[in-house]
């Protein structure tokens, strides 16, 4: 077991120590038992675990072991009295059925006070409920969990018989010598039990013979930990060579054992057979519930049965736990319950001082008539003094007001997890194809606290990775050979062994270096080669591997399956079967390898199992050439310990540059020595050996030392990389789980590089990420480490902290920290003192990354945020070494994979994939919590109002407790009046869809924060029951009070009221009404009306046909319609006023479920930016070859860019949002360049840089009329906007509206609303400016220095040029780093995210003057609106002489005039995104001065009134009265103000667009672009997978297409197969997975523009 | 041994791994995906729901509050007024003596033209019907056949007279009966007052027994109100069942007769009243009503202007939500709203 990569103490649970050459040597190691049990009891206080695994390290001494005497059932050990054989699962026999289930169900709470208010109504003086009313719900609950549990145990009961009937064969104890048939559950300790193959094993029994002449015996264990493959166990030679006489019962066989125990691994005895002692291991033991395979018969002796065996030891329920909600629950109950006997004491207090006052009335009253004269003498009736009576009424009150608490709600809750659990187990999205495994409910009580998690702990191997090995490179003697191909199975290079007529392969294809293979076949004895075959050999047997001939179709070829325990082990056999090294055969004492077609026989010497101090394992071979061999595989860091280091120390360093290359590419590691061993060295080992392994007490300790004697001076034969391929879809998950604001830590096994790297592959790690590594092996150490870690987390957050204050609204300005730390520090710090500094540190950082931890360590980590934070945990896991942190864990999640069911049995939910914690948690945690959430606070609101309407009634009694509602009705209320919609509303209801809780994870914050449980909600809840409940009492009160009501009338009234105002609040707070919300809710209603009239029929009762006679009269009626809108009104008002006006992000996605069409296509806009990106650049560059002269205009002479540029605009335009890039196109650049395909890295930088996902940044445009605006329409409604009509009159609305439909049908309103919108937008965006403007430019100066360490990871989009860039400068730029983040505005943040990715791989071209130096990573361009048209321009100072001409000044929309020097250069950069216009300046004006010198579109002004103006301008769209010429333009744009006209024209005249604004028809050319524009759009769409049609029709697609078909060709071409295939991987996660979103009916990525 | 972890841990993870296919089969059910309709609270709605409701409740509110300024209603009370002036200081006194001449006889005005039928009630006020003790002290069966007149559960103290033999009607509430008894003259010409139907038809038919009796009723030493004639079943006792059909509140009002004729305004009504109901003892009060109904029954004023109440405010808040809407409005769906969009780093 050389698993080098997976050397903690956790990871040697994997049975070790099974498969030796030799049986008899070999014992479990003491380390892995210790593990191994560990792993497998619960670690409760690790301390006092740790004491309690150091007993079990200890050897067995004879007192408390078991003794066994073989073959003689009655001699065995006599101390004790042993259970037979027989299992008993069931709970119940048919006599305690009825005591024991009813003392079962009366551990819960609810019913015990359900049963405690029914027996207190039994007492004559309380009986405020008939018998029936008050009994009658409890014993239907009672009697429906009885016949549950019946039948559960029934069933139980009949597969107990099954399986205690099953038949065995047992050697007959009289001595026959013959086996018997017996049933299972006679079989007795001490007897000798023949299992033949296929057969399972009926009990736990020591093997003493198989039909192997060796002694193996192949178990399958999928019944007892889940690994499929195949194990080794072994008979002794001893037991095997005496089988006969022991059958015969001639020798005398005692083998001393453990006690029974649940460690499935491990096993400590021997065995003493002819006054010789063996030890026995582990492997020399069969569990029940295994089967035998691959083995005709083996015979065994029991050592433990029924309930003994560690199968059923290791059967332990589904854990217990009681959810944060539930807790929280709790809490408010007791608020309830002091509610409760606040309204009881009142009742009864009342009662007391009434019946004081009416003392001396009440003798004689009619109503009251205290005293009882039909016995003749006098007495009092039902009467004991007023001091009883308060008593008494007291106690009646908690009868009549008992469902102020819920209890019903704790069975409804249930039932709704029930439902729940249901739901989750049956989603598609749950299921995991690959195991073909359905997600697991295993505790049904958390279920919404999957919506609260905060942090989720997660292990590596197997979780995150698939736990498939798979063999990618070697380094042979410090030569790299990872140049691997793959092989195609049927392929030449495959390497088959010829057997005969046969051949054989093996099953797994490993994909071979053709430079390796080639040498390894070379003829002649090159050093080289041979060092090649020694490391193949090494591969091939330094290992435990057992392969097994399987039969394929083709009865020719049969395939070689290595069976093992290790992955690694696997991998690496299958890799030197591939090279032509082919283990064919394993038996006790010879391995037979396939060296390159010559069969080769190999004695297996000696083998030293891999363990945990050595990190190493290693075996001693017998070559055929007679030379006996030390092979050693091992850890790195062992490795280099016992190299023999003064010949290859080039060697080693070779080597060990090529393991640190391996393991940042994410590899497992293995290093392979060997050492030819002479024949003294043989001679010293084997004695050592010999004496070692048959030692009775320390043998592990003395072998581990006759191993470390061996394994020294190795000569390096080479390493090996293995990768453990990430799980599908892991680091989309993690990126979004981060994105939700969950904290995924990973702990792993491996060593640090390998964490890391493969930290990167899944996203966790990023490569802006700041990352503190603590790595020490002292205490001294570590604190130091630790304080310096949090010195310079507490500057990055108070760097951040400062950026964000000052730069509000914009940026992500943290700086995520990822926290490194190993499991040699973990040791000094945890429990310690130091856990508090760690504490501190890692609740800083972003990511926290454990590697080389023990399972006691993920436990302990996993408690140290547990301790210290209110924060709901999760750990998911694989292995049995993540039990313990499982378990530790608030939610614990088992993932069924490679490795067992270990963690399965003691996770809370199981499920077969990593990426399933998106849905479960996003979407079904989310959905849970938010669901039970409401439940509980409706539960509470539902009984307190109908308590409360009770005790209003009661203060019109004379405080008697009378009710006006019937009993029978108060019974019902809370189990059939209202029961169902809540269970129903808690199961099906959903405030967001799946598709939106995916999209935006950050949904999932309302869990952790507890938005929608605590206790100002509960209050507020409480206080509408109180209105609600007045209502509901005083209007029937009022309106009946003068009339001849009788009781049970207004009874009626009450209960329908209640029943139906409760049902309607509800409906009211429903987010979805499918048919089934629908019957539930309008079904209880007339469930209700349909209960009151059943009860009003029966004639006894005092409300007799009272329904009818009410129901006829319209005062009921109108009663009824009254508390309905009386009561609902404030919950109502409430509601509409939160939900419009402070609405929650819950709410707004909501929203955007209902009316946002253009979602799909916004959100892919932005995962697709770079997509876009390219289209546009082909796009252009086809635009600018076919419709333009490639001529330089000579305002390019002025500009100070370093290459020609021809100028293009193009627009891309969707839903409103409107990305106008007026781009300055190199002409160099060839006319289509072919897109590369988008590179991940630049879409995570997208994603990473804020933390926050960017696909929310859609913009929406007002939709009330499903108004899908053309682009067209767009551009000119933007053009408009931008022109200063901000605000248009309504004449003007018609003028505009008149002009769009040109270009599809639009109304006035449509024009209307989008100018709101884009008003309000454009306002936020200056807020946010504003706010910008003011940070504080040092602090803005160093995160920008972050944010620039986080753009530099290399991007390898082309196309750099695209956008102009040339300068940069500090100041103001930095903030633009900030504006990246600011998403209040969608409309530009397109465009600047593409300057942004551009910049960071695109040399600046021209560099000014001022300081750059810390800038070098900065983005060099960005987007700002020139007069309505967005442009790149570089950041920094703008030569805007050379830009625009003489005489222009840049004025920001805020009407400020940004300063200019005398040469013409900006002062200071302009602002991402914002829009400036371009003014023409009086000549000889100062451009600085701040006194005058301004020309308002071509009229002189001062500064201050040039600010009015312009303010003026923008408000009310008036342009100030213009020059006359402008007049003559107006027919060109007849929307536009003639100032406007003239103003633009001379803008684009100035600027590059001469050559496009045709001299005649400016406004045609500009259509012809948005053709153009909206082309692209078009066809980047489909791309993206999502739902074009909704955003244009076909038609017009393709109308569109064919006016430029050379464009669109192009693009076609050369995006769609590139972009097609990145995106279809990209996609393929939803497509996959989420079949019932609609997701798969839409356009195939791959052929875009077909539906 | 498979089976056994599996089913005592209770997970549903079927053992077997014979079965093909796991994946649960798709069904929109199962996979919460129903259609289903996603109600919003938009601007629009919440303006029309109040707005309706205002529109639909004012007019409600105008309509009961004029048919109840219809109904005429008169009413008198004459507890004290019925005492002679001496006996003031002593009411119980005078209303338990079998002495003292309990007729009283007033006249009063009708205020307004009341058509008939004119309802004649008593109301008691200050007596708890709804009492616990009260309202128990009943035998429905007992009441309903002759074969059960034995079943006087509940009924104590009023359930046999001391000699043990069985009171029908049995219970504190028969025993209680209002025995005021009411005429009417005008000028001197005495109205008549129909007795008849003026109880429910259903109890008549089903609760009380044509062929139960009254037996022993208001024979033990505490009379406790009026007595019945033994030779009429109860069925047709229609007084006795009026008073049965126990009142929801300490103060109410029980149908006594109808007066078929019209009264005009300004009449003299002469009442002469038996005032024998000894509700002196408790502090009660006793009114004589005549009213006139309308379809919200008597006079009520307060359900019409609790209905313009809500109307009105329902019409109020349908204004202050447009004005609101106006004054800051908000693109529904706009995900610039979204927490993490508007403070990109908030909510950590």
């Amino acid at each position: 077991m050389a698993d080098g990569e997976r050397t903690t103490f956790g990871d040697l649970l994997r049975p070790i120590a099974d498969p030796p050459v030799r049986p008899d040597l070999i014992s479990l190691s003491a380390s892995a038992t210790a593990a191994a049990s560990a792993a497998v009891d619960p670690p409760h206080g690790s301390r006092a675990e740790a004491d309690r695994l150091g007993a079990s390290l200890k050897e067995l001494a004879d007192a408390d072991a078991r003794i066994v005497f073989v073959g003689d059932p009655g001699g065995t050990d006599p101390r004790l009295v042993l259970p037979g054989n027989a299992v008993r699962t069931a709970k119940y026999s048919f006599l305690t059925f009825i005591p024991r289930n009813l003392f079962e169900q009366f551990r819960r709470l609810a019913y015990v006070y359900f049963l405690a208010i029914a027996v207190l109504n039994q007492l004559p003086q309380l009986a405020v409920f008939g018998r029936g009313a008050s009994v009658l719900p409890l014993a239907f609950v009672l009697l429906v969990t009885a016949v549950k549990d019946a039948y559960e145990d029934w069933r139980r009961h009949r597969s107990d018989r099954a399986e205690n009937g099953r038949a065995a064969a047992i050697l007959d104890p009289a001595g026959s010598g013959q086996f018997r048939p017996r049933r299972w559950k006679d079989l007795r300790v001490g007897e000798v039990i023949k299992v033949l193959a296929d057969q399972s094993i009926p009990c736990d029994m020591v093997l003493l013979a198989t039909s192997d002449p060796t002694g193996v015996a192949y178990v399958q264990t999928i019944n007892l930990d889940g690994e499929s493959n195949l194990k080794t166990r072994y008979a002794k030679q001893e037991t095997m060579s005496r089988l006969p006489s022991i059958i015969a019962g001639s020798v005398t066989t005692v083998i001393r054992c453990e006690t029974p125990n649940r460690n499935i691994y491990g096993f400590h005895a021997n065995l003493e057979v002819d006054g010789k002692r063996v030890s026995l291991g582990a492997s020399n033991i069969i569990l029940r519930g295994c089967e035998l395979k691959n083995t005709a018969w083996a015979i065994g002796v029991a050592v433990y049965t029924g309930i003994e065996t560690k199968v059923m030891l290791n059967s332990s329920g589904a854990t217990s736990k009681r959810s944060r909600l539930e807790t929280h629950m709790n809490r408010e109950t007791l608020l309830l319950s002091a509610i409760l006997i606040t309204l009881c004491s009142a009742v009864s207090i009342c009662n007391g001082i009434w019946l004081a006052i009416h003392r001396d009335e009440l003798e004689l009253s009619q109503y009251f008539r205290k005293r009882d004269y039909s016995g003749g003498d006098e007495k009092y009736y039902n009467y004991y003094g007023i001091a009883m009576q308060v008593f008494f009424v007291f106690l009646m009150a908690v009868i009549v007001f008992q469902i102020m608490i819920p209890i019903s709600l704790y069975i409804s809750m249930e039932l709704v997890r029930l439902g729940q659990a249901y739901f989750m187990i049956r989603d598609n999205n749950l299921y995991d194809e690959s195991s073909s495994s359905r997600f697991q409910c295993r505790a049904l009580n958390i279920n919404e606290d999957l919506g609260q998690i905060r942090y989720v702990f997660s292990d590596k191997t197997g979780t995150l990775t698939e736990n498939k090995m798979v063999f990618q490179c070697a380094s042979i003697r410090g030569i790299d050979y990872s140049e691997g191909k793959d092989p195609s199975p049927n392929g030449s290079d495959v390497y088959y062994v010829v057997v005969g007529d046969q051949f054989w392969r093996p099953k797994m294809l490993v994909k071979t270096d053709p430079k390796l293979v080639r040498l390894l076949r070379s003829e002649g004895e090159t050093q080289e080669g041979k060092h090649a075959r020694d490391f193949f050999l090494a591969l091939a047997a330094c290992n435990t591997i057992v392969p097994l001939i399987v039969g394929t179709p083709d009865p020719k070829q049969k395939l070689i399956d290595y069976q093992g325990e290790s992955p690694d082990e696997q991998a690496l056999v299958y890799a030197a079967a591939a090279y032509g090294y082919v283990l064919i055969e394993r038996t006790s004492g010879h391995i037979v390898i396939d060296v390159l077609g010559d069969r080769q026989r190999f004695n297996v010497l000696g083998l030293h199992e891999f363990d945990s101090d050595r990190k190493r394992m290693s075996v001693i071979i017998g070559c055929p050439d007679r030379t006996v061999r030390l092979f050693v595989k091992g850890a790195d860091s062992s490795m280099f310990g016992v190299l023999e280091k003064s010949i290859d120390l080039d060697i080693i360093r070779a080597t060990e540059t090529n393991l640190h290359a391996y393991s940042s590419m994410g590899l497992r590691t293995l290093v392979v020595g060997m050492r030819e061993l002479s024949r003294n060295d043989f001679e010293v080992w084997h004695s050592a050996y010999e004496k070692a392994s048959t030692a009775l007490y320390g043998r592990g300790s003395l072998l581990r030392a006759v191993a470390s004697s061996v394994e020294n001076n190795l000569q390096i034969l080479g390493a090996s990389g293995i990768e453990d391929k990430l799980q599908q879809g892991v680091p989309e998950a993690i990126k979004s789980l981060r994105q939700a604001g969950l904290r995924v830590w990973v702990l792993t096994g491996d060593k640090q590089e390998t964490a890391i790297s493969i930290g990167y592959s899944c996203k966790l790690l990023t490569s802006e990420m700041t990352h503190i590594v603590i790595n020490n092996n002292s205490e001294a150490a570590c604190r130091k480490s630790l304080e310096d870690a949090i010195a310079i987390s507490s500057k990055f957050v108070a760097i951040s902290s400062r950026a964000q204050n000052t730069v509000t609204g914009t940026g992500s300005a943290r700086v995520p920290l990822a926290l490194i730390i190993d499991g040699t520090s973990l040791v000094h710090i945890l429990e310690t003192e130091l856990e508090e500094k760690l504490f501190k540190i890692a609740t800083v950082c972003d990511v926290v990354l454990c590697c080389r931890v023990a399972p006691l360590q993920k436990a302990g980590i996993v408690a140290l945020i547990k301790k210290r934070t209110e924060d709901m945990t999760l750990a998911i896991g694989d292995g049995a070494n993540d039990v313990s942190m499982i378990q530790m864990a608030d939610v614990g999640i088992g993932i069924s994979g490679q490795e067992g069911r270990q963690a399965v049995m003691a996770s809370d939910f199981a499920m077969g994939q990593f990426r399933f914690l998106l849905p479960l948690l996003l979407v079904h945690g989310h959905w849970n919590y938010q669901r039970i959430a409401y439940m509980i606070l409706y539960n509470f609101y539902r009984n307190a109002m109908f308590v409360f309407i009770m005790f209003w009634y009661v203060l019109y009694t004379a405080y008697t407790l009378t009710t006006a509602i019937t009993e029978w009705s108060s019974v019902l209320y809370s189990v059939l009046y209202t029961a169902l919609p809540t269970v129903v509303v808690g199961i099906l209801d959903k405030d967001l869809s799946r598709r939106t809780l995916l999209k935006y994870p950050r949904l999932y914050g309302a869990g952790q924060r507890e938005e929608r449980y605590n206790l100002s909600l509960f209050i507020l809840t409480m206080m509408d029951a109180i209105w609600q409940s007045l209502v509901v009492f005083f209007i029937p009160y009022l309106a009946y009070r003068d009339t001849t009501v009788d009781g049970s009338s207004l009874g009626d009234l009450w209960t329908l009221a209640v029943v139906t105002l409760v049902n309607i609040h509800l409906a009211m707070d429903v987010f979805r009404w499918n048919w089934i919300t629908h019957l539930s809710i309008w079904g209880s209603i007339a469930v209700a009306v349909m209960c009151v009239i059943l009860i009003d029929s029966i004639w006894f009762l005092p409300g007799y046909w009272a329904i009818y006679h009410t129901m006829k009269t319209g005062l009921f009626w109108l009663c009824l319609l009254g508390i309905f809108a009386a009561g609902m009104i404030p919950r109502f008002t409430m509601k509409a006023l939160t939900e419009y006006f402070m609405p929650n992000d819950i709410q707004i996605s909501r929203e955007l479920e209902k009316f946002g069409n253009f979602n799909d296509f916004t959100d892919c806009l932005y995962t697709e930016t770079d997509i876009r990106f390219h289209l546009l650049h082909s796009a252009i560059s086809s635009a600018a070859s076919n419709n333009t002269k490639p001529e330089a205009h000579p305002s390019a002479n002025r500009h100070s860019l370093p290459c020609q540029y021809s100028p293009s605009i193009v627009t891309c335009i969707f839903g409103g949002v409107t990305l106008t890039v007026v781009s300055f196109l190199p002409l160099t650049l060839p006319p289509v360049s072919p897109p590369s395909p988008p590179t991940e890295a630049m879409d995570d930088q997208n994603q990473d840089n804020y933390g926050g996902p960017n696909l929310q940044r859609s913009a929406l445009e007002p939709l009330r009329t499903r108004w899908t605006p053309k682009p067209e329409q767009i551009l000119i409604l933007e053009s408009i906007f931008n022109s200063g009509m901000v605000n248009p009159p309504k004449d003007e609305t018609v003028r505009i509206r008149k002009l769009l439909e040109q270009f599809g049908s639009v109304g006035d309103a449509n024009v209307f609303y989008w100018f709101q919108n884009r008003r309000s937008r454009s306002r936020r965006r200056q807020r946010q400016l504003q706010a910008s403007l003011m940070a504080d430019p040092r602090a803005a100066g160093v995160v920008q220095h972050a944010g620039g360490a986080a753009t530099s990871s290399p991007s390898n989009s082309p196309g750099g040029g695209f956008f102009a860039c040339s300068s940069s400068t500090s100041a103001a730029a930095s903030s633009s780093n900030f504006v990246i983040d600011d998403n209040a505005d969608d409309l530009f943040s397109i465009s600047r995210q593409m300057g942004f990715m551009e910049a960071t791989q695109t040399p600046p071209p021209f560099m000014c003057s001022s300081d750059v130096s810390h800038l070098h990573n900065q983005p060099e361009t960005i987007t700002v609106f020139i007069d309505g048209v967005a442009s790149e321009v570089p950041k920094g100072p703008i030569d805007l002489r050379a830009a625009f001409g003489h005489n222009v000044m840049l004025v920001h929309s805020s009407g400020e005039l940004l300063p200019v020097t005398e040469h013409g250069i900006l002062m200071q950069s302009l602002q991402m995104g914002e829009s400036y216009f371009s003014e023409l300046e009086l000549k000889n004006a100062s451009p600085s001065s701040s006194m005058h010198g301004y020309h308002l579109r071509g009229v002189p002004c001062d500064a201050h009134q040039y600010q009015c103006l312009r303010r003026h301008s923008q408000r009310h769209g008036n342009a100030p009265p213009m020059a006359a010429f402008a007049k003559a333009l107006q027919s060109f744009a007849p929307f536009w103000e003639p100032a406007e006209v003239v103003f633009r024209l001379s803008i684009w005249r100035k600027t590059k667009f001469t050559v496009l604004m045709d001299r005649k028809k400016p406004l045609n050319h500009l259509l012809a672009l948005l053709l153009l524009s909206c082309l692209l759009s078009m066809d980047a769409a489909p791309l993206s997978s999502v739902d074009v049609s909704s955003l244009v029709s076909p038609a017009g697609t393709f109308a569109l297409r064919n006016r430029d078909e050379a464009a669109t060709k192009v693009i076609d071409k050369e995006t769609a197969e590139e972009g097609g295939v990145s995106l279809n991987e990209r996609t393929g996660f939803e497509l996959d997975d989420y079949p019932g979103s609609g997701a798969n009916s839409r356009h195939d990525p791959k052929n875009p523009g077909k539906p | 041994m498979n089976p056994r972890g599996d089913s005592t841990s209770g997970s549903d993870g079927a053992p077997e791994p014979r079965r093909k296919s796991k994946k649960p089969k798709y069904s929109r059910f199962t996979q919460q995906e129903l259609p289903a309709c996603k109600p919003l609270l938009t601007p629009a709605i919440v303006v029309t729901t109040f707005a309706f409701i205002g529109i639909i409740f004012i007019p409600i509110g105008l309509l009961s509050l004029s048919a109840s300024e219809q109904v005429v209603e008169i009413v008198y009370q004459y507890d004290t007024d019925c005492i002679p002036e001496q006996l003031q200081n002593d009411k119980v006194a005078f209303i338990q003596s079998s002495k003292t001449n309990k007729t009283c006889t007033r006249t009063l005005t009708v205020p307004k033209n009341m058509e008939g039928p004119v309802h004649i009630y008593y109301e008691l006020d200050n007596f708890y019907q709804n009492h616990r003790r009260y309202v128990k002290s009943r035998s429905d069966k007992q009441l309903r056949s002759k074969a059960s007149e034995t079943v006087t559960t509940n009924c104590a103290p009023e359930a046999t007279t001391s000699d043990g033999s069985v009171i029908v009607p049995c219970g504190l509430i028969a025993w209680s009966l209002f025995n005021d008894t009411y005429s009417f003259a005008v000028n001197s010409k005495i109205i008549e007052v129909n007795k008849k139907n003026i109880a429910w038809q259903s109890d008549k038919e089903h609760k009380f027994g044509s062929d139960v009796y009254p037996k022993n009723f208001q024979m033990g030493g505490l009379i406790g109100g009026a007595k019945l004639n033994a030779s009429i079943p109860l069925s047709e006792q229609e007084d006795l069942i009026v008073w049965m059909r126990t009142a929801a509140l300490p103060r109410f009002r029980k149908l006594y007769g109808r007066i078929e004729t019209n009264l005009a305004a300004n009449e003299q009504i002469t009442v002469t009243i038996q005032n024998n109901y000894n509700t002196y003892s408790f502090e009660g009060k006793k009114n004589l009503v005549l009213s006139t109904t309308s379809w919200i029954g008597g006079k009520n004023d307060f359900l019409g202007t609790a209905y313009l109440t809500v109307g009105s405010l329902c019409l109020f808040l349908a204004i202050g939500f447009i004005i609101l809407y106006l004054l800051k409005p908000r693109t529904l769906g706009d995900p610039s709203y979204l927490s993490w969009n508007r403070n990109p780093d908030g909510h950590y």
